[in-house]
């Protein structure tokens, strides 16, 4: 064993320690290249140029770019999705690196761990580690620990009414996760505790550029911010304009 | 739905952005408060990251880009004869705040004792709580010297796990010198900490300070993190580019954090980092010079007042003494800035003890700080000074 291994091994906490096992037991979560497409319109790259070379290098109001957040806000009310109860729909938006990071602060700024988040297919949950980081884990049957609900967007209309009535009836979040889907009607929401989360990496040319969302009602997006901030402060400038930019160009 | 009570750390945190945003919704305010420099990232790393864009391969790893790696880890070669291989010795993050993040993650089981120097950045303590651990504050050396000290450190030491080593200093500006490093570095690998060393203000010390990280000491490197950013020195807060150089077997862990978290960092922000390592040499010297000379205007405008302050050998902030005016940090900071449209942040937002300093940054241009000094001064005039027995 060499002397950095001797040194550091045993200090490393107890779920990265498991995480790295679990990890070399599993192929399919080995580190991966992320290919994305970065073909940004000669135009879109001009314009983010000018925009940092005025002098957005800096960070950004913490919960995101405002005109980002109102757009995001707006597109998924018109999918059918949740209605803003802010009266700007910009601070019912926080703007995240990955829905992953969005997850990471509501489970931190709910406090969820400890317990079961309810689900319809555990297996295609692909947060798992990170909610094991919290000490909860997925399960499909209501049980007296459930902590919260989470709906992958994909799930038939007959399991998102199942899911969503058990996170009514047993008064917990309801998390729903759109991943990269920035078109699809949306299913139902409850406006006091449905947590949308995605990305905005099925938009052409923004992959790359890491943006993520969390959209909520405006008294638990309070409770979310502070551990946005805590954890990386805000969502970088360059890539919070670029989806601004390709979002107007989309007309979205 | 149960939420939450926000701790004291999230409280001390938000205690900065309230006074953030009530000084927004003034006119003409100095702002000496908050650690974003006013300078813009200098052009040429925005031009060199839009042609990177442009021509490079578009894909990322969690990692990090294998140039930019690279260029980490001769930087620190060259410039702290420190030897991490770029493949396995060095992850990019989202800003050092991130790095810090994951870094505790990593290190810290519920019930752990995390040792930090007291006052301190308030995310710290944030982190340690999200990892279930518990911070242990070290006094500084003395009531205006805010190095560590290292009899207090042994004091502390017995049972904590990791040791958060901040040199030079946020929120004080106190710049370790190297023997005093070298003996921080000899407690810590007696009692067997893991040293998180945060340097994000390492390249920015004055009058020629001879820096040197815990890394370097004899017996440090396998027991060492080593963080830092590109925010502080190259202006570029807003692309949000971070480092963690570390063991593999650490770096390793993280990753896969990382991964589970966060996933990889923008690619355009990582251009614009390798950017300022390989193009902005010029950029860096002028930064460094820009607040040489403005960090001189405030600490003579301190002095004609009569105002304290803990020695500031590196970074942008100086840790001054208002006790005399006999008013409690986050009262006078309150009161300074809606009487004098001068925006400071109180001691409380940085630990609970306090109460008799307030952070002064120096991110604002020099008549700007000359006014803002003109301001405070006029301020505590009409404050009666309490004087001690």
């Amino acid at each position: 064993m060499s002397e950095q291994k001797m040194m550091l091994a045993g200090r490393i906490s107890k779920f990265s320690e498991l995480l790295q096992r679990e990890n070399q037991n599993r192929k399919d979560l080995s580190l991966s290249t992320t290919p994305g497409d970065k073909d940004l319109s000669l135009s879109t790259l001009t314009a983010l140029e000018k925009a940092l070379l005025a002098g957005e290098t800096h960070y950004t109001v913490r919960p995101g770019i405002p005109e980002l957040r109102r757009r995001i806000a707006v597109a998924i009310q018109a999918r059918g999705g949740m209605i803003p109860d802010a009266k700007d729909p910009a601070d019912n938006v926080l703007i995240t690196t990955s829905e992953s990071e969005a997850l990471f602060v509501i489970l931190l700024g709910l406090g969820l761990e400890s317990g079961e988040i309810l689900t319809q297919t555990p297996s295609s949950c692909r947060h798992q580690a990170l909610l094991g980081l919290r000490g909860l884990r997925l399960e499909t049957e209501w049980g007296s620990a459930a902590r919260a609900i989470y709906r992958p967007i994909h799930l038939s209309e007959t399991d998102h009414a199942r899911l969503l009535r058990c996170a009514l009836e047993s008064d917990l979040p309801d998390i729903l996760d759109l991943s990269a889907d920035w078109s699809s009607e949306l299913p139902r929401c409850d406006l006091r505790r449905t947590l949308i989360i995605g990305n905005l990496n099925g938009i052409k040319g923004l992959s790359l550029f890491r943006v993520g969302y969390l959209m909520a009602p405006r008294a638990l997006i309070a409770r979310c911010r502070p551990w946005k901030q805590a954890f990386s402060i805000c969502t970088a400038a360059p890539s919070q304009r670029v989806a601004v930019l390709r979002l107007t160009e989309e007309g979205s | 739905m149960k939420t939450p009570v926000p701790s004291a750390g999230e409280r001390a945190t938000q205690a900065r952005y309230q006074l953030m945003q009530l000084a927004a919704e003034m006119e003409d305010v100095v702002r000496l408060g908050a650690g974003d420099p006013d300078l813009h990232t200098p052009g040429e790393i925005v031009k060199e990251a839009v042609r990177l864009m442009g021509r490079g391969k578009g894909q990322i790893t969690e990692q990090g880009l294998d140039k930019l790696r690279e260029a980490i880890s001769e930087q620190l070669a060259d410039e702290r004869e420190l030897d991490y291989a770029a493949e396995t010795n060095v992850l990019i993050t989202n800003g050092a705040q991130e790095a810090l993040f994951l870094s505790m993650l990593a290190l810290v089981d519920p019930g752990d004792r995390v040792l930090v120097q007291d006052p301190r950045y308030s995310s710290y303590d944030q982190a340690v709580e999200a990892a279930g651990g518990k911070i242990v504050a070290i006094p500084p050396r003395g009531r205006h010297d805010f190095c560590l000290d290292p009899d207090e450190l042994v004091a502390r030491a017995g049972s904590a796990r990791v040791l958060v080593f901040v040199n030079p200093n946020n929120p004080t500006a106190a710049l370790h010198p190297p023997d005093l490093v070298r003996s921080i570095a000899r407690i810590a690998d007696q009692h067997d900490l893991v040293v998180l060393s945060d340097e994000v203000y390492d390249k920015l010390t004055f009058d020629s300070a001879e820096v040197l990280s815990i890394a370097q000491c004899e017996r440090m490197r396998e027991r060492t993190v080593v963080l830092s950013s590109f925010s502080k020195t190259y202006a570029m807060t807003g692309f949000r580019v971070g480092y963690l150089a570390g063991p593999a077997h650490f770096i390793q862990a993280v990753t896969r954090l990382k991964q589970a978290i966060s996933g990889p960092c923008p690619l355009f922000s990582q251009y614009a980092a390798l950017a300022a390592l390989t193009e902005s040499g010029q950029g860096r010297g002028r930064i460094l010079e820009t607040f040489a000379g403005r960090r001189r205007i405030m600490l003579q405008g301190l002095d004609s007042l009569g105002i304290p302050y803990g020695a500031p050998g590196g970074g942008f902030f100086i840790w001054a003494d208002i006790s005399k005016f006999g008013r409690p940090a986050h009262d006078f900071c309150l009161e300074l800035l809606r009487e004098a449209r001068v925006l400071m942040f109180p001691g409380t937002a940085f630990g609970e003890h306090w109460k008799d300093f307030v952070r002064i940054s120096i991110l604002e241009p020099e008549e700007r700080l000359e006014e803002g000094i003109k301001r405070l001064g006029r301020f505590t005039a009409g404050s009666s000074e309490v004087t001690s027995e």
